[in-house]
């Protein structure tokens, strides 16, 4: 087991297969080797620590995920977008359930999974809060993500300007 | 693309969060992540997301604008991915590629001039809008394997890429719309102090848009190439050359970009029914039942295969053989 120290200073013991789906703690421990201290993560909470265990223990066995990622070479055409495409299709039914929480919620984890390095969690958190934004109007992404509206007459109408290629 | 210590300098994230979260929890994501974060949301956005994303507000526009997610935007469009748009891609596309040497081993032409790519650079007839400081911010669109591409300014492919993105296409006779402006050629690949840093995939994706649209909906200029004496019955082009063969029994070579005739081959006794040719060699297949093999170099015919009964209805072929097919119901290899 492998012990964690939380941004709270509060310990969490996890399987030591299932953190090591974080880049991150998998460095520390290659260099540490084993050790009983815990290990700190000052950058994350202890609610959110526990959401992300929750995630790697149900991806536990499931370590093409990681090789996947980390196997596609530069001689991959089209390299990011094999590899986004890869990501949408290797999310499952758990993953979206996953991400429906708060706002702040989700925010927490797409910082601790970019911090922790977990891959699929930042573009699965990535990816629901880019589903949020699709298909709404200006307007409603401005009310959803509680965005003011900072352009001047000037900008909004270059703005529009330079999109306006798409429509003729 | 990660970078570790963005986190570190959000470190005050439950105070920064809390004054940018309102009191029911909304958030603006793209403005309180570091850069690179906010990245990923917008990577998983299509088109239209990311021109709506552009008229939020100023620190959105900024994500809608970044190189990075063009590349991936035009990439994403299966049917734009010309060998050229991979080889700005960095994609390591080679003309030797196993899938494309099956290609050549059926058609036998080498020729790479792909309508579709060829005219993305004929698209261009404003002045590129451009914000410098898409690239000059650097950050995640510099980090994506435009790799190769950026830094071997001088090697083969990056010539291949200015070639084709520096209006040095072909001039077809039916010309889409928006043809080149005689000069300044748009430069679609950005120096930034004298260094290349890549294509400017906004633009090109605008380009190809109107181009699609273009094709869409019938808007072309009509050259005509006048010369034959005759009805013509087949062409292959390049960006150098167009070549016709002609009911009049001969084959013309045309320049790509003047539209003139620079060539006359003389030798066929009835209509020049079919050809096709590499960077060395031009076979022609003639309704008087011969092929010719034609030496590119001194325009003579260095090979005239005369078995078939009837027409010769087309050709192809490769380093080995050549194969005709013909009205006498016969498909002949011959072994070169």
């Amino acid at each position: 087991m492998i012990k964690l120290m939380t941004a709270e200073g509060a310990v969490i013991s996890v399987e030591r297969d299932i953190i090591e789906q974080s880049g991150t703690i998998r460095n520390i421990l290659s260099d540490v080797g084993s050790t009983d201290k815990p290990i700190p993560v000052p950058n994350v909470s202890g609610p959110i620590l526990s959401k992300i265990i929750e995630y790697c223990r149900h991806h536990r066995n499931e370590p093409s995920r990681r090789q996947a990622k980390e196997s596609h070479g530069p001689e991959e055409s089209d390299s990011s977008d094999a590899v986004i495409q890869r990501a949408i299709e290797q999310m499952d039914e758990f993953d979206h359930q996953f991400c429906r929480v708060d706002q702040g919620t989700l925010f927490d984890i797409m910082l601790a999974a970019n911090f922790l390095d977990i891959q699929p969690l930042l573009d699965l958190a990535g990816y629901t809060v880019a589903n949020m934004v699709k298909g709404k109007s200006v307007e409603e992404i401005r009310s959803t993500f509680n965005i003011k509206n900072d352009f001047t007459p000037e900008e909004e109408e270059e703005v529009l300007r330079e999109n306006a290629w798409c429509e003729n | 693309m990660k970078r570790k210590d963005s986190f570190v300098s959000s470190t005050g994230r439950a105070a920064d969060a809390l004054s940018v979260t309102s009191a029911d929890g909304r958030l603006d994501f793209l403005s309180c992540l570091p850069y690179e974060i906010a990245m990923v949301i917008v990577i998983y956005s299509d088109y239209p997301t990311i021109q709506t994303i552009a008229e939020v507000s100023r620190s959105w526009r900024r994500f809608a604008r970044d190189n990075a997610v063009w590349r991936r935007l035009f990439l994403q469009q299966t049917e734009w991915r010309t060998p050229r748009a991979l080889a700005a891609a960095g994609c390591y596309y080679h003309s030797g590629s196993r899938a494309n040497r099956v290609q050549n081993n059926i058609a036998s032409s080498r020729n790479d001039a792909a309508a579709p790519s060829s005219a993305l650079a004929s698209g261009a007839n404003t002045p590129r809008v451009g914000d410098e400081d898409m690239y000059a911010a650097g950050g995640y669109g510099s980090d994506i394997p435009l790799g190769d591409a950026t830094v071997n300014a001088n090697s083969a492919s990056m010539q291949r890429i200015l070639a084709a993105y520096t209006g040095s296409s072909l001039r077809p006779a039916l010309t889409l719309q928006h043809r080149v402006a005689p000069s300044p050629t748009p430069s679609l690949v950005r120096k930034f102090g004298g260094r290349l840093v890549g294509a400017d995939w906004r633009y090109l994706f605008s380009q190809r848009l109107k181009l699609d649209n273009n094709w869409k909906t019938g808007v072309a200029d009509i050259h005509t190439v006048a010369g034959h004496a005759d009805s013509v019955y087949c062409v292959q082009y390049d960006h150098e050359k167009i070549v016709t063969g002609s009911r009049d029994r001969t084959v013309k070579i045309w320049d790509s970009k003047t539209l003139q005739c620079t060539r006359t081959l003389a030798g066929h006794d009835a209509s020049v029914l079919c050809l096709k040719y590499d960077d060395t060699t031009l076979v022609t297949g003639s309704s008087d039942s011969t092929v010719i093999v034609w030496d590119w170099q001194t325009g003579n015919h260095s090979l005239r295969l005369t078995s078939h009964a009837a027409g010769v209805l087309d050709v192809a072929f490769d380093r080995e053989h050549v194969v005709s097919c013909s009205k006498d119901c016969t498909i002949k290899v011959w072994q070169r």
